[in-house]
């Protein structure tokens, strides 16, 4: 008896280590898009458009659902090779089937994921150093974003699963932190819950002047989910689905409360809604986390790429 | 890194970034929807469902994409460039390699062949080039070995070891395989082995190599005659080379012109590629590197006159 409960309780700790340890190395990349996504949509000194900015939410809401949802989370995940993800893994499982083809298409997403990870870390780095901008407009950022990512990569030799036990606890953090904010922000105006009706998204999309280009900029909400599936052999992938449910409701707190800000303002600033919604008593510790908070920078090293056919 | 610093530099800030990083990702995405899609055709999900789940995510996507091409002139355009070259080098290199491989000629290791490894390792008047000669081969059974290698070994003047090894490194689509399999085609003179290794493991097949020697010898698979090059030596088993052969594309090719500049073109990569011994983790002090030519299409007969 008491054996058996050992054993349970072992099993649910592995389970619990494994979704921090997922939540730190996966959702580094989506657990970003928050400091840039709303800032890429509303302009400096634009006055805000109360159908622009709940149809915007509408549509940040419905592709989180139906693109990292529904099409990673729930398809492609199952699609492992001995439980690795990946274009190459889905590559490997297609190709006796398929031929030549298959092999144009995975040689291009190989070369789209590598220049994935060549513009992820700058971007993810510089919108959460330009928070800085807060108390000094003038901020070079250039310098320091660069010192950022050179560190970055060089923990990231220490290997995957030491940072994983690392950024785990700190993305969880993270996580709860911008949910939090949000959260708080959703008081001040309740009706952005409106949002998770599609019609919103429908009506910016179809009758909003132009409102269909925002789409360019709705789409950083979900450009981590390619990273999801690239990572999964490191986490596994039910560790993955269970993190994400409570990311997931994190991110939708945090779009959520920038776009309560921004309806209650009234008018966009220099600075990303995300920043706005920060407390000032816990605004300098909150930039810090948000500037480590990413850390994929490369598909995994797959020896496959250097012995293609040998 | 360099290349992220330098779109740092490039870009400056994250505003500008986004459409470039927009792009990039829903071109990534379409194609793992492609590739989704021929998944779910061989996993035998019903056509129907097939066919729902890829057009609604093609018309979600293609939505993004043309969004995202709007914004082309935004920075856009590099990250178009960026992937397209790196497409391009990989499909050359993918060309290059299969074409090479088509042309390694292979020949059967027939016991007459064997004798002549045996008689060559024994031969006592040759002088020793290695105790351990072990040849890297694309060849992943015991019965067939590349012309090249045997023309290495007997060409003049001929190469004598104590033991050939013939080594085949396969990567395993598992990630985490550690495997070998070891035959000996002439006891004490011949062996071939073949390493399977996962994608995720890095290849140390130098150090994997004299794990491998050494357990043969412990489990009395192999054994090392004494002899006087030996006599002084307090290692178990002596020396080892690793022979890493490049091919080279041979003066007597002529090639219609694309194939021609595909074909350089793999070879001008391999010049700056990632070089093999690096790649299989080999210590460079027991490398003996070979060039052999290659010819795709043999030139026109030539009319030389002597006068």
């Amino acid at each position: 008896m008491d054996q058996h409960y050992n054993i349970q309780e072992f099993h649910s700790r592995v389970k619990l280590a494994g979704v921090l340890l997922a939540t730190g190395i996966v959702f580094g990349d989506i657990g970003t898009s928050p400091l840039y996504t709303l800032n890429a949509l509303f302009h400096s000194g634009e006055v805000v458009n109360p159908v622009k900015a709940l149809g915007i939410l509408s549509c940040i809401i419905w592709t989180l659902t139906l693109q990292t949802t529904l099409k990673y989370i729930i398809i492609t995940l199952t699609a492992d090779n001995n439980g690795e993800g990946g274009i190459f893994s889905l590559y490997t499982l297609i190709r006796s089937y398929f031929g030549k083809w298959a092999v144009v298409l995975a040689v291009m997403g190989g070369a789209f994921l590598i220049a994935d990870g060549i513009i992820t870390p700058p971007i993810s780095v510089a919108s959460a150093i330009e928070g800085l901008q807060k108390f000094n407009p003038d901020l070079d950022t250039v310098p320091i974003v660069i010192a950022i990512i050179v560190f970055l990569f060089l923990i990231q030799q220490l290997g995957t699963q030491q940072i994983g036990k690392f950024f785990g606890p700190i993305m969880l953090i993270w996580f709860s932190f911008i949910g939090g904010i949000g959260l708080l922000s959703i008081f001040s105006n309740p009706s952005v819950l409106k949002a998770i009706n599609p019609y919103y998204a429908y009506k910016l999309l179809s009758d909003f002047p132009g409102g269909f280009w925002f789409l360019g900029g709705i789409f950083l909400c979900t450009t981590g989910a390619e990273a999801l599936y690239s990572d999964m052999g490191h986490v596994g992938r039910n560790n993955i689905r269970v993190s994400w449910i409570y990311i997931k409701i994190t991110l939708l707190l945090s779009y959520g409360g920038q776009t309560a800000w921004l309806l209650n303002n009234g008018v966009a600033n220099d600075l990303s809604p995300f920043y706005n919604i920060i407390p000032e008593a816990i605004y300098i510790p909150s930039v810090i986390p948000a500037s480590l908070g990413y850390r994929h920078c490369q598909p995994g090293t797959d020896q496959r790429l250097l012995y293609a056919g040998q | 890194m360099v290349a992220c610093i330098l779109m740092v530099l490039h870009f400056r800030e994250s505003k500008n970034m986004e459409a470039a990083f927009g792009l990039s990702v829903t071109l990534t995405m379409l194609i793992t929807t492609f590739l989704i899609t021929l998944y779910l055709k061989i996993r035998k999900v019903p056509l129907i469902a097939i066919v729902l789940i890829t057009s609604l995510f093609l018309a979600v996507e293609m939505s993004f994409l043309i969004a995202n091409l709007q914004k082309l002139h935004e920075g856009g355009w590099i990250m178009l460039v960026v992937g397209g070259l790196l497409t391009g080098l990989m499909l050359i290199w993918y060309y290059g390699k299969t074409s090479q491989d088509k042309l390694i000629a292979r020949t059967q290791l027939s016991p007459l062949v064997l004798q002549k490894l045996k008689d060559l390792s024994t031969n006592s008047k040759i002088r020793n080039h290695a105790t351990n000669l072990i040849y890297l081969t694309s060849s992943d059974s015991p019965d067939t070995i590349e012309n090249r290698v045997l023309d290495s070994i007997f060409q003049a003047p001929a190469k004598r070891a104590d033991i050939y090894w013939f080594l085949h490194v396969k990567v395993t689509d598992e990630p985490y395989t550690l495997q070998y399999e070891a035959s000996a085609l002439a006891i004490n003179d011949v062996y071939h082995v073949v390493l399977h290794i996962g994608f995720r493991i890095e290849p140390k097949v130098d150090l994997f190599f004299r794990k491998i020697a050494m357990e043969l010898m412990a489990k009395g698979e192999l054994s090392y005659e004494k002899s006087e090059e030996r006599k002084y030596d307090t290692d178990d088993f002596g020396d080892y080379r690793f022979v890493v052969a490049n091919s080279f594309l041979s003066y007597d090719n002529n090639l219609p012109y694309w194939r021609n500049f595909l074909i350089k073109s793999y070879y001008n990569l391999k010049l700056i590629g990632v070089k093999e011994d690096v790649n299989f983790g080999l210590d460079a002090s027991n490398v003996i590197w070979e060039r052999y030519p290659l010819v795709f299409a043999k030139a026109d007969q030539i009319t030389l006159v002597r006068i």
